[in-house]
């Protein structure tokens, strides 16, 4: 039902001979002209006629989408395609089908994911309006399900498992239709796959902070417990551990650093297997030096920033200004 | 039983083929002795700038909305490298009247719905225009209500009518107003909670509450609230550590998120949080936290070794990383980034390479040379007030004042055989140069 006419210009369609299309004007100065492609120029400056009359209608519809076709980024056209949808209260299904393909394609344009977005929003509304509120809610939870399968496809077919704006629209399904309790056996598969996927370590928090908030003890014991089975099987990874210290410290649903003495033991423990191997750990000595800072034991956790100096060059000035300020606190 | 480093993941491979990429323009010049080669390569990029500033191929018909981000892009680069011609002004200030609205705010093109990032994007182009013809294409009146209109129910502003909410919004919307002196509480309403909340267990910032922490997003929020000065409303060392860690130890660049690969565009985003947090400390009371009083905690040397020698397109412009093509956002950002680099808080300039290759200072709030800020806050304090009377950001104001109050630039250059044989990789090796607190 899109662009059928092919590759008929509009300027030799019959039902466009009423509109005379608008040129683009640049001003006498135009910089960063774009030489366009052959067709780009027509198609748009039907699209500014049309924007002109305000024109919401059928074939408005399909216009949009022939300028989405040149310029998928085009917001205006899209804008204005959300408007003749909603004005026309077309059947959304087929809308669907048309932004598939391009988040698909083009995974990192935020105009087709937050249509995308608009069209859920949408559809849910229509089916309460329309259905009993079982079918209804029936009917919204398995396309909720979709969505997500769908953003696993986008992941897959792009093997690309840390795209921002495919995240934040499965972030915004499960807020949306309340199902975060289902979500973390998906984030434990991702993470069993790649460890390193800081995009799904991210989701698991938020996940967490949805399911349970304020922190459980027995929650934040789980996930201080999963942080540690991880940095078991790969110290080096900067994600188990800025996980870890999600849970302990100072702030909002954390306890100190001094209350599990297991990340003590596994901190020493990497730093052991480190030496032996004639390497170092950055993560696991800035962990230690946050504990001895804990237990109050200036000296020694000054000792781990002044290592640190040595190991990680590049961050030297941070681990310096560190001891300084930990010496300075102490007075 | 531990392991250090785990089976290889997707993560760790791509990780390990870039790290081998760049570590091979390394060694070309440790191997061949060919120091010439940290030199930055000014007349291809300008040539190449030029030519982008008026003319652009068909390829480009999907950035059609984003015209306005390619004069600021182009025009920015040129200027940090020290040749923004005066010619130029009047054409950016005629092109981008044509992408304002008569509803306020600016377009991705004429004849398109206003939009935040365009409008941030040409507002900046008019600055380093730096003309009052430039400065007088805004209908300033016009941009009050249309910034107003942005503001989302949910803390944040949609980037245009009906349009998506992000971190992205903030930063726009207030370094605009903040730029044109008509930054009010009413518009600042709500904001620094918003992206509070959007501060992530990691410390830095995510585009929307629940994502993972972003080195733009990061940008865009904490210099949002710094150029209010109100970034106390954020857990600053947090956020510190965070960004810290994402300078890469082998690269020497920096990337966006943990475990993604390194990208020349972060060199800014992430490069001038440092400043950013140093001067937020800094107004916050330098009591409270002994401030370091020559560096801003990263390692400026091996950030420039990477744009230098892995980023330089030899025909002109800067890309993202090896084997990537160069592209204007990215000259744009690499060399951005680089100047920030460039100068510290005590005004030396932690310099790499000869003297060539110093790029102008610029202002780590706007992210427009120092001194166009400073010319444009000349004209705009003497217009009379609007309906709602505002201001610029008193953080961004505090920030020009203090260093204009310290002594002038010292120039030091480090040559670059020491610093292209220090190497951050390893445990123990000479020190580009001597470092103290």
């Amino acid at each position: 039902m899109y662009a059928d006419d092919g590759d008929v210009p509009y300027s030799e369609r019959e039902d466009w001979k009423d509109v005379t299309p608008v040129p683009q004007n640049d001003g006498p100065h135009p910089l960063a002209v774009i030489r366009y492609p052959p067709g780009f120029e027509e198609v748009h400056g039907y699209f500014r006629a049309i924007q002109q009359k305000n024109e919401t209608s059928k074939r408005a519809l399909q216009l949009t989408a022939d300028v989405i076709q040149h310029n998928s980024a085009n917001y205006t056209a899209w804008y204005y395609r959300r408007r003749c949808l909603k004005d026309l209260a077309i059947e959304l299904d087929d809308e669907r089908i048309f932004t598939d393909k391009w988040a698909r394609d083009c995974p990192k344009n935020y105009q087709v994911w937050y249509h995308r977005r608009w069209l859920i929003s949408e559809i849910s509304a229509r089916k309460r309006a329309e259905l009993s509120p079982e079918e209804a809610e029936k009917a919204i939870q398995s396309m909720a399900r979709e969505e997500l399968q769908y953003h696993l496809d986008c992941m897959q077919v792009n093997n690309d498992y840390k795209n921002y704006n495919g995240w934040s629209h499965r972030q915004f399904i499960l807020q949306q239709f309340k199902l975060w309790h289902e979500e973390l056996p998906f984030v434990e598969q991702l993470l069993r796959e790649d460890i390193r996927n800081n995009s799904a370590w991210n989701h698991r928090f938020t996940v967490v902070r949805n399911q349970t908030w304020p922190l459980t003890d027995t929650v934040r014991t789980r996930e201080i417990n999963f942080a540690l089975e991880s940095i078991r099987k790969c110290a080096n990874n900067e994600c188990a551990w800025n996980y870890l210290s999600a849970f302990l410290g100072e702030g909002d649903g954390k306890v100190s650093w001094t209350s599990v003495p297991e990340v003590e033991t596994l901190c020493r423990e990497v730093l052991d297997v480190a030496e032996q191997q004639h390497t170092s750990c950055r993560f696991a000595s800035q962990a230690l030096a946050d504990i001895l800072e804990a237990k109050g034991d200036v000296t020694a956790a000054v000792a781990q920033y002044e290592h640190l100096q040595e190991i990680d060059r590049i961050r030297e000035k941070y681990w310096r200004w560190k001891a300084e300020l930990l010496r300075h606190k102490a007075g | 039983m531990v392991i250090l480093d785990g089976p290889e993941t997707l993560t760790s491979e791509d990780q390990h083929s870039c790290e081998e990429n760049v570590l091979a323009f390394f060694k070309h010049v440790w191997l061949s002795g060919a120091q010439a080669e940290i030199c930055l390569q000014r007349e291809a990029h300008l040539a190449w700038l030029k030519r982008g500033f008026t003319s652009l191929p068909p390829n480009f018909a999907g950035l059609d909305a984003s015209r306005p981000w390619f004069v600021f892009w182009i025009a920015h680069a040129m200027e940090v490298l020290g040749d923004f011609d005066d010619h130029w002004a009047p054409k950016v200030a005629s092109f981008l009247s044509h992408c304002q609205d008569p509803t306020g705010g600016f377009a991705g093109g004429p004849s398109q719905l206003p939009h935040l990032a365009p409008t941030y994007a040409a507002v900046s182009a008019l600055m380093v225009a730096g003309t009052e013809e430039a400065y007088q294409v805004v209908d300033r009146a016009a941009m009050y209500d249309f910034l107003m209109r942005m503001k989302s129910p949910e803390g944040g502003f949609k980037m245009h009518d009906e349009g998506e909410t992000d971190m992205r919004g903030c930063y726009c919307a207030i370094a605009v107003a903040s730029m044109l002196h008509i930054l009010t509480d009413e518009l600042m309403e709500g904001i620094p909670e918003y992206i509070c909340r959007c501060q992530t267990w990691e410390g830095g910032i995510a585009g929307e509450e629940g994502l993972e922490a972003h080195g733009g997003y990061s940008y865009c929020g904490l210099a949002t609230l710094c150029i209010a000065g109100k970034a106390d409303a954020l857990d600053l060392h947090g956020f510190l550590k965070w960004a810290v860690h994402k300078q890469m130890t082998h690269e020497g660049g920096f990337q966006g998120r943990a475990n993604k690969l390194v990208d020349s565009c972060y060199s800014f985003w992430q490069g001038a949080i440092f400043p950013l947090l140093h001067e937020a400390f800094r107004q916050g009371g330098s009591e409270k936290v002994p401030l370091p009083k020559d560096h801003c905690w990263f390692a400026p040397e091996p950030l420039q070794m990477y744009l230098l020698l892995a980023c330089q397109h030899p025909a002109g412009g800067l890309r993202d990383k090896p084997n990537k093509s160069a592209d204007f956002y990215h000259t744009c950002y690499a060399l951005s980034g680089m100047a920030v680099s460039q100068y510290d808080v005590s005004n030396h300039t932690p310099l790499l390479g000869d003297l060539g290759n110093l790029l102008e200072r610029t202002d780590i709030y706007y992210n427009v040379l120092l001194e166009k800020a400073e010319r444009k806050c000349t004209f705009f304090e003497a217009l009379p007030p609007l309906a709602v009377p505002g201001r610029e950001g008193v953080g961004a104001v505090r920030w020009r004042q203090h260093v204009a109050s310290l002594s002038a630039v010292e120039v030091e250059a480090s040559p670059p055989h020491q610093a292209a044989t220090g190497g951050y990789g390893g445990t123990a090796s000479p020190s580009a140069r001597d470092q103290t607190m």
